[in-house]
């Protein structure tokens, strides 16, 4: 049988190449659900940031940016962890892939995420700022960061916020609001509702219909409008 | 004369009927079933063919028990196997099948009959347990539905369905079967080594329901079922931007079967993208396989769609009604347009392209007379075969849907060949000219000529002459269809209550190179010119037949020329209705109740209804079928019961028509996941006719057939090791009921089967996986012998690299013994080598040996490489 030698190169090179290639470790650890008005994606092996889209597998220590309209959803493959991201938010993207689960931790410059960690890992998950960080095991909160400071409002569970440059600490409870503030102060308080992020994606109204249909076939639409 | 004749076609028919198994004619294949497949697994069907059995195409048709229409599958060859697949198994009442080769003689055959899907094989399928919570709620070592939650409003084009891996590291990602509503979606989903990520254009609202199964690399089954909840949509605001998403595969195969080199190359391409109210999804294969000798092979289609129009180009499957076209491939472009509760769709293209003839010799030509000119000249007479014409496909569908619970629609579908697509010249055809001793005439000297060399010869030569007619030549006539019909949908209470019907007529005209008759040449068909059409409709009530030659061409070839018997509609209009010979008909009902499937089903084929663009719909058949199906013990224990009664006593004029009783019992025990299951399959076929005497031939019919199948599959599990053990016994007992009466050379048909296999298997935690299966396959035949196929292959697999590079092999045997005596060897490797969650490199290699008395020989020889990308 005449094979032809060009092929056989190639099918050589190829997995030489690929005996190359198959030492880099999967980085993947999350994935996006949710991306919609300015929201970008730099990969940690790249310098230019890229139209951020639903479904795009995140690996470790990429950046994500969304602008004045950007909104976006990220969520994580061991334990469906999830983080929602408000406009004029930047953050890197870093996780450990592990037996027992993903080590996961955000790096964030400014802007505000809502967290919903998963309980019953052993993995953890930290949020560093400039000027706090942020320790969470299975609990669900909101983090505002800020040049003045962080403010970290408690929906379930216990959040520990400690200051970088002092050292202090504070446990958030559900509806407390701690502080850490550039000038190394922390504080606790009742949390005011109206200071409390809003979930809305200002930048969509959506809509949807329910059909209904009496004995006589008579028939009657409900438009629900939300955001 | 005639009467040899005749017995010599009886008994090739008989031989065919029952002996495809083990000899079919002069060509040797071999089929041993599968074992039966779990509900949503890939089941694999193969045909193995010895070295003289020169096949250049082969299709795979099955259908699930009670469907009318076969499925058509291409199978691809692997080097003296054909292989057919089907992605997925998707009922649980069995699938029926057969296979349908062509010759590079141009003739066809089937395997297991020649009739028409009149003897299809069946094998049972597994069902999944309904319901194993264990095993399903865990998100440790189990799929992770990541999107959506369960509370999120979904929209109906706006759906993204994302599911982890990351806590089944030891997946094997080959084997996930993803169905959305019971319909297996898995190849329109993006599978990543992390990841599974399925955006369709539109899903339909309502609540759906996610099933996700695959095995680990230990052989367990992970499974996980949730249901989907998605609403109407409605956006009023601005969206984002254009997204897209794109995929491709490139496989080189070199292949050498004895002393013929096959190498084939091959690239598919998918792009899919969006913007805000549009999507569309293109493809690309393009295959070395593709051939002006050959229907095509590589495919091209683009499909463009927003809410209510949906635009196909290139090379796609209408599914418009079962009795005009549904699912069959054509080139061309199709429009679906919805407009609140009004669809309209239409399809347009080529069913067949154009075959001009091969140019080896004779394949185009023939000489088909020599014979001396009244100017003393040499006449031959030339003419031309071995070409399909260009068959040309439109179908227009209107219907009403009345919320999805009540849809009426009518289809129409016409398809013609175009004869202008045949050349009647193909300079480079060869052809052998004879030298006719018997004449006393001069002649050319006889050898293989170039149609051109022919044509410029005698040309050259005044004392020759040729004729080569425009029409009515020796190969396929052009033919031309016309089908209309209508159908209905009802369906109540959530799905749990359904029936369907429908209706349709088919006209066909079996040969158009004449055109159309003119009103008198219609009114002088019966010789008589009284106005009258065989003296029962007036030709001045019907319209000019040449301006229906767009639809239908009329002439004597139509069938039916009256598509009503007339003589019986007066006696009886119901019955003559009923049975118009161009007709099919159905009427199908079915209910979901108390854990109860029940369905009942009426439904005839005439003789005469064809649809051009579904050739595998078998025609004179009515049926009646029922079954019942009934999950008991806790849902554990799934018994089915099949009755189906079958007959072609349609025409008043069919002096001996059949019917055949099929009876069906299958009883599956499962008793959960991972755990062993138990299927018994029982059917009983008796075939019978009406004769009772004995003339020149005895034509008498009464056979039986009883099919026994015992399956089993059982694993074990240990701390690093699972195994499992699996075994088939089928037994399939064939007896002519009337062989005691059978005179002494009567060619009995009565044979029995006896299948068996085992499987034995182990998993190892660390990746090795080893399996051993062993078959052996017993025909006997009354009338031509014994033939015993035995069989053995092991196979082996062990992932390296965490699970980036997966090696497996194969080492099989084959010895058969009895009608046709030899041995296969086979060894084949195969390794895969993920390089990231988005490329991916299979590298295969096989070799075949075939042993016989005189020689040991490699009969094949395969390389295969392939790639598979996602961007």
């Amino acid at each position: 049988m005449k094979i032809n030698k060009n092929y056989l190169i190639k099918i050589i090179c190829i997995i030489f190449l690929t005996t190359k290639l198959i030492s880099n470790e999967n980085k993947s650890i999350a994935v996006t659900t949710k991306a919609k008005g300015d929201v970008t994606l730099r990969a940690w092996d790249s310098k230019e940031f890229k139209d951020l889209l639903p479904a795009k597998v995140l690996d470790d220590g990429d950046h994500i940016a969304t602008g004045v309209d950007g909104f976006g959803a990220l969520v994580y493959l061991d334990d469906k962890s999830t983080i929602k991201i408000k406009e004029n938010t930047s953050f890197d993207i870093i996780g450990n892939r592990k037996k027992t689960g993903i080590s996961k931790r955000i790096k964030m410059n400014s802007g505000t995420v809502k967290a919903s960690i998963e309980e019953g890992r052993y993995s953890g998950f930290i949020i560093e700022t400039p000027t706090s960080v942020a320790t969470v095991k299975g609990t669900k909160f909101w983090l505002t960061s800020t040049l003045d400071g962080d403010k970290v409002f408690g929906l379930e569970g216990l959040v520990e916020l400690r200051n970088i440059i002092s050292g202090d600490i504070v446990m958030v409870n559900p509806n407390q609001t701690g502080a850490s503030l550039i000038t190394g102060e922390t504080s606790i308080e009742t949390t005011i509702l109206s200071e409390l992020p809003e979930e809305d994606e200002l930048q969509e109204i959506n809509e949807f219909e329910i059909d209904f249909e009496d004995s006589n076939g008579n028939k009657k639409t409900i438009k629900i409008r939300y955001r | 004369m005639l009467q040899l004749k005749f017995n010599s076609i009886l008994l090739i028919l008989i031989l065919s009927f029952s002996f495809n198994n083990i000899v079919m004619g002069q060509q040797n294949i071999f089929h041993i079933p599968p074992p039966a497949p779990f509900l949503g697994d890939t089941a694999i069907f193969q045909v193995n063919t010895i070295n003289d059995f020169e096949v250049v195409g082969a299709f795979f048709l099955y259908r699930q028990y009670g469907q009318q229409s076969y499925n058509q599958v291409e199978m691809n060859y692997l080097g003296d196997v054909w292989e057919g697949v089907i992605l997925g198994v998707e009922e649980e009442r069995g699938i029926e099948y057969f296979f349908h080769f062509i010759n590079k003689s141009g003739s066809e055959t089937m395997l297991p009959s020649i009739d028409l899907g009149e003897n299809p094989y069946v094998i049972s399928v597994i069902p999944l347990p309904e319901n194993d919570n264990n095993k399903t709620n865990s998100n440790t070592n189990n799929f992770l539905i990541l999107n959506p939650n369960k509370n999120d409003i979904i929209y109906s084009n706006d759906v993204l369905i994302m599911v982890s891996l990351y806590n089944i590291p030891d997946i094997d990602i080959n084997t996930i079967k993803i169905h959305l509503d019971d319909i297996e979606i898995t190849k329109d989903v993006t599978i990543t080594s992390d990841i599974i990520t399925y955006m369709p254009e539109e899903v339909s609202p309502g609540t759906r329901v996610l099933k996700l199964v695959a095995y680990k690399n230990n052989g367990e089954i992970v499974f996980h079922k949730q249901s989907i909840s998605i609403n109407k949509y409605r956006r009023s605001s601005l969206e984002n931007n254009f997204t897209y998403s794109a995929k491709g595969k490139s496989v080189v195969s070199l292949d050498q079967l004895e002393n013929e080199n096959l190498n084939i190359y091959q690239t598919d391409f998918s792009l899919n993208g969006r913007w805000k109210n549009l999507k569309f999804k293109s493809e690309i294969k393009i295959t070395s396989e593709e051939s002006e000798f050959k229907q095509p092979k590589n495919r091209f289609s683009t499909v463009i769609h927003s809410e209510n129009i949906k635009l196909q180009i290139g090379d796609f499957k209408p599914l418009f009604s079962k009795y005009t076209i549904y699912g069959k491939r054509i080139r061309g472009y199709g429009l679906d347009l919805k407009w609140k509760k009004l669809r309209f769709q239409s399809a347009h293209g080529e069913l067949e392209r154009e075959i001009q003839g091969l140019l080896t010799m004779d394949q185009s030509y023939s000489i088909s007379d020599i014979y001396a000119l009244n100017n003393g000249k040499t006449m031959y007479e030339l003419d031309r075969r071995g070409y399909i014409f260009k068959n040309y496909m439109d179908s227009y569908r209107l219907s009403f849907n009345i919320n999805n619970k009540f849809i009426i629609g009518s289809t129409l579908m016409k398809a013609k060949n175009e004869i202008n697509s045949v050349d009647r010249e193909i300079s480079s055809a060869t052809f052998t000219v004879p030298l006719d001793t018997s004449l006393n005439i001069q002649q050319l000297d006889s050898g293989v000529y170039s149609f051109m060399e022919f044509h410029n010869f005698i040309e050259e030569n005044n004392q020759y002459t040729y004729d080569l007619s425009y029409k009515d030549w020796g190969g396929n006539k052009p033919e031309q269809n016309l089908i209309i019909g209508s159908d209905f949908k009802l369906i109540l209470d959530e799905d749990k209550f359904f029936m369907e019907g429908y209706w349709a007529i088919s006209f066909l005209n079996k040969n158009i190179w004449d055109g159309p008759m003119t009103l008198a040449g219609m009114d002088t068909l019966d010789s008589i010119a009284d106005g009258q059409i065989f003296g029962l409709v007036d030709t001045s009530m019907i319209p000019n037949p040449s301006t229906l030659a767009d639809y239908i061409t009329i002439n004597s070839n139509l069938t039916p020329l009256v598509p009503i018997d007339y003589n019986l509609f007066n006696s009886n209009p119901g019955k003559a209705i009923m049975n118009m010979p161009s007709t099919i008909y159905s009427l199908k009902l079915r209910s979901l109740y108390f854990n109860n499937f029940l369905e009942l089903q009426y439904s005839q084929v005439g003789p005469e209804f064809y649809s051009l663009a579904n050739p595998y719909l078998p025609n004179n058949v009515r049926e009646i079928s029922f079954t019942d199906k009934i999950w008991l013990l806790n849902k554990h224990l799934l018994s089915t019961f099949n009755y189906k009664y079958k007959t072609d006593d349609i025409l008043e004029t069919n002096p001996n028509p059949y019917n055949e009783t099929n009876i069906g019992i299958n009883l599956n025990y499962i008793s959960g996941l991972q755990n062993p299951s138990i299927l018994y399959g029982y059917h009983f076929t008796n075939r019978k006719n009406s004769i009772t005497e004995i003339e020149d031939i005895d034509m008498r019919v009464n056979f039986i057939t009883k099919n026994n199948l015992f399956n089993f599959n059982i694993p074990f599990h240990k701390e690093k090791i699972s195994y499992w053990l699996g075994g088939t016994y089928n037994s399939i007992i064939s007896k002519d009921q009337l062989s005691d009466s059978r005179s002494e050379d009567f060619l009995s048909s009565t044979s029995n089967i006896q299948l068996s296999s085992i499987i034995l298997g182990a998993h190892y935690k660390e990746g090795l996986r080893l399996s051993l299966n062993l078959s052996n396959l017993i025909n006997s035949h009354a009338t031509l012998g014994k033939n015993i196929l035995k069989g053995l292959a092991l196979t082996g697999g062990y992932p390296i690299f965490k699970n980036k590079i997966k090696f497996s092999g194969t080492l099989s045997y084959l010895l058969s013994t009895g009608l046709s005596d030899f041995a296969s060897y086979g060894l084949s490797i195969t390794s895969k080598i993920n390089i990231s969650n988005t490329f991916q490199i299979n590298l295969s290699g096989s070799i075949k040996a075939r042993s016989t008395s005189e020689s040991t020989d490699i009969s094949s020889s395969a390389i295969r490489f392939s790639t598979n990308y996602i961007f």
